[in-house]
Order: structure tokens, then C-alpha cells, then sequence
């Protein structure tokens, strides 16, 4: 463990426990000195529902919803925008327990589908109306009939790049189905975050399997625990899920306590991109492997630590 | 709306081979045909929920053809790709229950696994001789539309239709692989006489006809 004297919260669950950690060990504790404070996290998502006692009080005020496509309170009938809330920024679940969480309800009703121009217009409007140092993040993806049929959407990739030139930071679900992200929108740029998934299972072994959905490929920029984490749903009840989706906000919310740790650095247009070289390089190297603990193929075996 | 049944239709809908349509049972021809996946027709419109091809179950899905009068033909509207996908859903393993202590026997197939980004789809049977092949589909997202990156898990247990199956090994497929066999220990079917489906008897009973 690298934070020696911060704030330490016992059983937090596998994810956090193994996100404080330089050594791929587990100890049941999620030790922390900054909480994101002063940083605002977009979450581009199924909603929100801070009506809910026990969701507003894992958020302890620090939640809104600014937008909702479908033109309602944002609120969360799906459950994986609360879930992806609670993994960036929740008090008990997440990791920046002090940041910001801005809620835009991006998918129709309580499925979890959205047009790719919703989300479109979500990253034009970062872009224009939000500062430096914003983070985002996008746990969505395309559901393709096999690898070899990706989607790609340049419109996407355009708002993001547009986002992410104004020093927003873009944090990716690298997705589900063990394809290449290279092969993807938006995976596939380097103006976004790409995060992948692993596993508790080979820990006891000293290494992070990467979790058998998880894609993969050199475009990932790291790695975060994503298979059968600790979340809160949107009915306000403990859950477990698993998915890249819940990677992503981990790393969304290292990136919160990090920008919080470093003053004024990312508030800075130009130094987002510096920004996420900075974090890929504080990422441990090596301790990713493939599911069945061989070394990992196909991808840059780093998992990110929040060290701050 | 009408019910039509196509008992081994074959149609041309694209540049494939020739296509089957079929029910949700194990063959065009079965008898136990299912209306939640039966083909449809209402104002003009053919709607047909499951194409096999000679390669794969359920090539094809949600085909809906639309009848030109001006060429006399059946225009093809739209139609689902579904191609086996390995890595949606994935299948994690499979439980085989032959449940033998009633007649005749029943074959289920526990199937557990997850899926990722859109919302479970049709599960289809077909059957060539002695193997089963079957589909479990995801619905893709359709064009210009995103998902949400979790993990959906699900159980579901398929019933083989086995009634009419002599004694013997099978095998089942799911998806293009997850292959595993059973066993009928004996011909699974009562005894049938007479007509011209499915017998091959003559009734030995007197039939009394009218004077």
C-alpha cells in the first residue's frame, strides 16, 4: 500500500481495495488522502435518481442531473447509471468521494440504448461550456455480430476529439465482446481514456486477469477491476456487476483525485493529453495478465493504482 | 391478422442459398408450431421472425417483406443478420437433463452465460439427424445507436424436442460450438397407425364405417 496516513474505509469491496495497491494483493481496506474534491465528473449515462434517500446520500449532495434526452428528472429506472455513478464517485462504492457528479441521461427510457448523436451532442456541449480539468465519462459501446464488423462512427469520434481539445477528459468502457479496440469508435483515438477489465481470480497469485470479456489491444490505456464489483443500483440496494462499464468510472475518478492532488495542472487545455500520459505512466506494468494468468497478449499490461 | 404456415418454404430473400422458414420448433414441419415465432401476415406485409439456411439456424431474423402488385412479387423490406457470435453471448456452460422416470422422455438443456450491449434475442432449434443446433441471439443495436458496456447474465433451459426420436446418441451445438450429447434409451414415441404423417403402421383396428 503506497498511502500510508490517509482516511481508510474498511470493506470496500474488491475493486477499491485493489485500486490503492502497488502490489497485486488485497487487504480489505480502500486507504485515500484525496477525494476528487473541487473536480466536477460528467457521467454520459441511464440517469440518476437522487429522489431515492439511500442514492442521494451516497452522493452527500455532491450529485446533479443537468440534462435528460428523453426530456424527464434524469432519474435512473435502468440501474447502470447509478451503478456507474457509485464506482467514480461514491461515498462508500467509489473513488473520488468528494468529486462532483454531474448526471446526463443520454439513453431512451429505462433501456439502455442511446442514439450515438445524443452522445454527440453531449461532447459539442462539454466542449463549448465546460472548463479544462472536466472529466467524462462514456461507459457505452456497439454491440457488433463478431469482430470483424465494428462499428465506427466519425461524429463521435469528432465530438470527443473536440472535448478533449478544450482539455476535457474523455474516460472510455473499452467494451465487452474481447474484440480489438483498435478496431472501434471511439476506442480506437487517442483523444480518449480506454479502459479495460479485470478480475479478482489469479490475485492470490500476484497478477490482475484480465477479465475474459474484456477487450482488448494496445489502444487500452490501462486496466481496472471490472468483474464483479461492489456498486450501488438505482433502487438504492448493494449490487455486484460486471463489465468494462464499471472500469471506466474507477479510472474517472482516479483521474478527479489526481487533478485534485495536482493543483491547477489540469485546467489547462493543453495539458490533458499530458495528462493522460502522466496517468498511463504512473500505471503499474506487469501484473496484468491474460485470463489464465499467462502473460498478456495483445495489450500493454498496465493497471492503474490511485496513488493520491 | 392471418396465420399462414410454412411448412418447408423455401424463398429466395437475398443472395444466399435457399432459405427455410421455420417455426420455433425443431423443424418446419413439427407439430408443435409456436405462435410467438410464427411468420405473420397483416396489410400487405409478411413478417417472418426466424430464416435458417443449410449452414445455421436462424441465419437470418425479423424479415419483413412487403407484396409489390406492380411486380407481382414479395419485396424484401428488412432483414437481421444474426451470424453465430462467439463472444455475444458467450455461453459458460451447459447442464443436460434427460429426465427418463415418465414416457415419454423429456431432453433440457441448462444454458448459463451473459451477454453484453443490446437485449437478449430469439433462441431457435433446428435439427439434422442427430444434431441439434441451436441459436441463442443477441439483438444487435441497430444502426446509430450506442449500449451500455455491462454484463447481462442469464440462465435459460431449452427444451429439445424429442418426441418421435429413435433411441439412440445426439448431439447438440450451441451457437457453432458448446457441444455436448445425450443419450435416448429407447424409441421416444407412442404407437401411431394408419393416415400419412408420421407412421408408418397400418391400423390393425377395425374401423366401423357408416351403413
Amino acid at each position: 500500500m503506497i498511502i500510508t496516513s490517509g482516511t481508510t474505509q474498511s470493506n470496500s469491496g474488491w475493486g477499491l481495495d485493489r485500486l490503492d495497491e502497488i502490489s497485486v494483493t488485497l487487504d480489505n481496506t480502500y486507504v485515500y488522502t484525496n477525494t476528487g474534491a473541487g473536480r466536477k465528473i460528467y457521467i454520459l449515462d441511464t440517469g440518476l435518481d437522487l429522489s431515492n434517500p439511500t442514492v442521494a446520500a451516497q452522493f452527500g449532495g455532491r450529485a446533479s442531473v443537468i440534462w435528460d434526452v428523453n426530456g424527464g428528472t434524469g432519474a435512473d429506472c435502468n440501474g447502470h447509471g447509478t451503478q456507474v455513478s457509485s464506482a467514480a464517485a461514491g461515498s462508500t462504492k467509489g473513488i473520488a468521494k468528494g468529486a462532483t457528479v454531474i448526471m446526463s441521461k443520454i439513453t431512451s427510457g429505462c433501456t439502455g440504448s442511446s442514439s450515438i448523436s445524443t452522445s454527440v451532442t453531449a461532447f459539442n456541449w462539454l466542449a463549448a461550456n465546460e472548463a479544462a480539468g472536466t472529466i467524462t465519462n462514456w461507459s457505452q459501446g456497439f454491440n457488433n455480430p463478431g469482430c470483424s464488423n465494428p462499428t465506427i462512427s466519425t461524429s463521435l469520434e469528432n465530438s470527443i476529439i473536440a472535448a478533449h481539445n478544450k482539455g476535457i477528459i474523455v474516460v472510455v468502457a473499452a467494451g465487452n465482446d474481447s474484440c480489438n479496440t483498435a478496431n472501434y469508435s471511439p476506442t480506437r483515438i487517442p483523444q480518449a481514456f480506454v479502459v479495460g477489465a479485470t478480475n479478482n481470480q489469479l490475485i492470490s497469485s500476484g497478477k490482475d486477469a484480465k477479465a475474459s470479456f474484456s477487450r482488448t489491444g494496445t489502444n487500452i490505456s490501462a486496466f481496472a477491476p471490472g468483474e464483479s464489483v461492489a456498486l450501488l443500483n438505482f433502487n438504492g440496494v448493494s449490487v455486484t456487476n460486471s463489465g468494462t462499464s464499471f472500469s471506466a468510472p474507477y479510472i474517472a475518478g482516479i483521474f478527479a483525485v489526481a487533478c485534485q492532488a495536482a493543483g491547477t495542472f489540469c485546467n489547462t487545455a493543453t495539458n490533458a493529453t499530458t495528462l493522460y500520459d502522466a496517468l498511463r505512466n504512473t500505471g503499474i506494468i506487469g501484473t496484468v495478465t491474460n485470463t489464465n494468468g499467462t502473460p498478456l497478449t495483445g495489450a500493454t499490461s498496465r493497471f492503474i493504482v490511485q496513488q493520491w | 391478422m392471418i396465420k399462414m404456415r410454412f411448412l418447408a418454404t423455401a424463398m429466395i430473400l437475398c443472395n444466399c442459398a435457399a432459405i427455410t422458414i421455420v417455426n420455433n420448433g425443431v423443424a418446419a414441419d413439427s407439430t408443435n408450431f409456436s405462435n410467438n415465432n410464427a411468420p405473420s401476415y397483416e396489410n400487405g406485409v409478411l413478417t417472418i421472425p426466424r430464416v435458417d439456411t443449410p449452414d445455421q439456424v436462424g441465419n437470418y431474423q425479423d424479415a419483413v417483406l412487403r407484396f409489390d402488385p406492380k411486380l407481382s412479387t414479395w419485396v424484401l423490406q428488412q432483414v437481421i443478420p444474426a451470424k453465430f457470435n462467439s463472444s455475444n453471448p458467450r455461453i459458460k456452460s451447459v447442464n443436460v437433463f434427460v429426465i427418463n422416470d415418465s414416457f415419454p422422455t423429456q431432453v433440457f438443456l441448462q444454458v448459463i452465460g451473459d451477454f453484453t450491449c443490446g437485449e437478449f434475442g430469439q433462441i431457435n432449434i433446428g435439427r439434422k439427424e442427430n444434431l441439434f443446433d441451436i441459436q441463442i441471439s443477441v439483438t444487435p443495436t441497430p444502426p446509430g445507436q450506442a449500449c451500455t458496456t455491462d454484463i447481462t447474465e442469464f440462465v435459460r433451459v431449452i427444451q429439445l424436442d424429442v418426441y418421435r426420436l429413435s433411441a439412440g446418441d445426439y448431439q447438440y451445438s450451441i451457437n457453432g460450438g458448446n457441444q455436448g450429447t445425450f443419450t435416448l434409451t429407447k424409441d421416444n414415441k407412442f404407437g401411431e397407425c394408419g393416415g400419412t404423417s408420421n407412421t408408418e403402421e397400418i391400423c390393425e383396428t377395425e374401423v366401423t364405417t357408416g351403413s
